[in-house]
């Protein structure tokens, strides 16, 4: 099956819940004051985060998303990634997709850094037959070694960072979304890590990413989409990109 | 466990005047029971909220969470058991235990605790209040809850049993484990909250679950 993102109208609204709305004695006791407070919404504020956002990828697309903090973008790729649902339009997708939204996302700090690999890869949606098969291969990249063995507590923050990384980027996606271009670990990580990044980007037929780095777009992107209040410009050459 | 329930079974055994015998056993599972119950509460109050980052970055079905808080707390369960059956062994009443009916009666509370944590889950990733609340309540129902105490000492106001949905919960695995009698309304009870119980919590699943990850 090919790979493809096709999206026509996407908006999406989420409930923005303050200390107040958070307390579920407070909101009964409101019901009871005065009911008309409390039937509006909770008193929540509404922010429509996406407003209409048409998309069409196929194999061979590179996206980049630009636009400024609070546009839309990481919004953009939580939707894609599956994490929020649509109020309207559609959104149809098309072949594997691994979010490297977060990479530390799932980890158990009192399991092993094994535990927390296999922990990790069921999170990102692997098979136990393609952890078994990857395992060697992660530890061997994450460079951590016998520290494997330890719980994840005991280990340093940039411990951890490769840890994180090297197990996120063990999957073979079809669709890839990034949020921001993933430096982790000391020079010489960082040179391997780059280096696995791009070949993930390379191996996979779909992939969007959102930068504030003109530079990083460049390199890894053929079309870019300007994001503003929410609202997606039309889809871009990168040669376009100011 | 073990040292809570020797404990207070060298305290209740004079208090109440019965005989470890009786007493041990019942004690002992039904402490079992009720820490399978109360936990899973707990700790289902938690689901979605501990599972916020991960819910957030991708499409994992949300009842994957529900099952994770139920599995934990059977390996807990199966760990306390080992006491139990230790305690079934030296005391006798192995004998007289029924897993027949042992079985489907911590299926039934399986099936009663699941619907609980969906629901518990849901209302406490919203109102950020609930897990206290829970907790407050679960330490109310332990004390009102046949655990440390047996109903037949209660004469007047049988309401505070009869009432009590965790009497029936802890009922359906202790009677069958210690060799007692069930309590016969307490299968019709537990079906009865099973059936009700998942339609409600299936219905708020339906309306809210666009809106749980927000919620985190």
């Amino acid at each position: 099956m090919t790979s493809a993102i096709s999206a026509q109208g996407l908006t999406l609204r989420f409930p923005v819940y303050g200390v107040d709305n958070r307390s579920l004695k407070k909101y009964l006791a409101r019901i009871r004051v005065g009911g008309q407070l409390a039937a509006s919404s909770g008193g929540a504020t509404m922010v429509t985060a996406l407003r209409g956002v048409n998309l069409s990828l196929r194999a061979g697309d590179r996206l980049g998303i630009v636009g400024s903090n609070g546009s839309g973008k990481t919004t953009l790729l939580r939707t894609l990634a599956g994490a929020y649902m649509p109020d309207e339009g559609r959104l149809e997708i098309h072949g594997r997709v691994a979010s490297l939204l977060d990479l530390q996302v799932g980890l158990d700090p009192s399991a092993t850094g094994i535990e927390n690999i296999r922990l990790r890869c069921l999170v990102a949606g692997m098979s136990t037959a393609e952890i078994n098969e990857k395992l060697p291969q992660i530890a061997e990249f994450s460079g951590l070694g016998a520290y494997l063995a330890m719980p994840l507590k005991t280990y340093s923050a940039g411990m951890l960072a490769r840890l994180a990384f090297a197990a996120a980027t063990a999957i073979d996606a079809d669709i890839l979304l990034m949020d921001e271009w993933i430096a982790v670990g000391d020079a010489d990580f960082q040179e391997q890590a780059h280096e696995r990044l791009t070949s993930l980007v390379e191996s996979a037929r779909i992939l969007v990413l959102a930068s504030h780095n003109p530079q990083i777009l460049k390199s890894f992107c053929n079309k870019v989409i300007r994001m503003e209040g929410g609202k997606a410009g039309p889809i871009m050459p990168i040669e376009d990109l100011d | 466990m073990a040292a809570l329930v020797g404990g207070l079974t060298l305290l209740n055994t004079q208090l109440f005047g019965i005989s470890t015998q009786e007493y041990l056993p019942w004690i002992a599972v039904g402490f079992l029971a009720w820490g399978l119950i109360s936990v899973t509460m707990l700790e289902g109050a938690d689901t979605f909220i501990a599972a916020g980052g991960i819910l957030r970055q991708g499409s994992i079905p949300m009842m994957v969470f529900v099952w994770r808080v139920l599995l934990r707390n059977l390996i807990y369960f199966a760990h306390n058991l080992v006491v139990i059956i230790i305690a079934a062994f030296v005391l006798g009443f192995w004998k007289k235990a029924n897993l027949l009916l042992g079985l489907p009666g911590l299926l039934l509370v399986l099936v009663n605790l699941s619907w609980v944590v969906v629901l518990l889950g849901i209302i406490s990733a919203r109102f950020r209040d609930v897990p206290q609340i829970v907790a407050s309540v679960m330490q109310l129902a332990l004390f009102m809850t046949p655990v440390f105490w047996m109903p037949g000492k209660l004469t007047q106001h049988r309401f505070i049993l009869e009432a009590n949905p965790f009497y029936y919960l802890v009922d359906a695995i202790r009677s069958p484990m210690i060799g007692e009698a069930l309590d016969p309304r307490t299968p019709v009870v537990l079906i009865a909250a099973a059936v009700l119980g998942w339609i409600l919590a299936f219905g708020v699943f339906t309306v809210t679950r666009r809106r749980i990850v927000h919620f985190l």
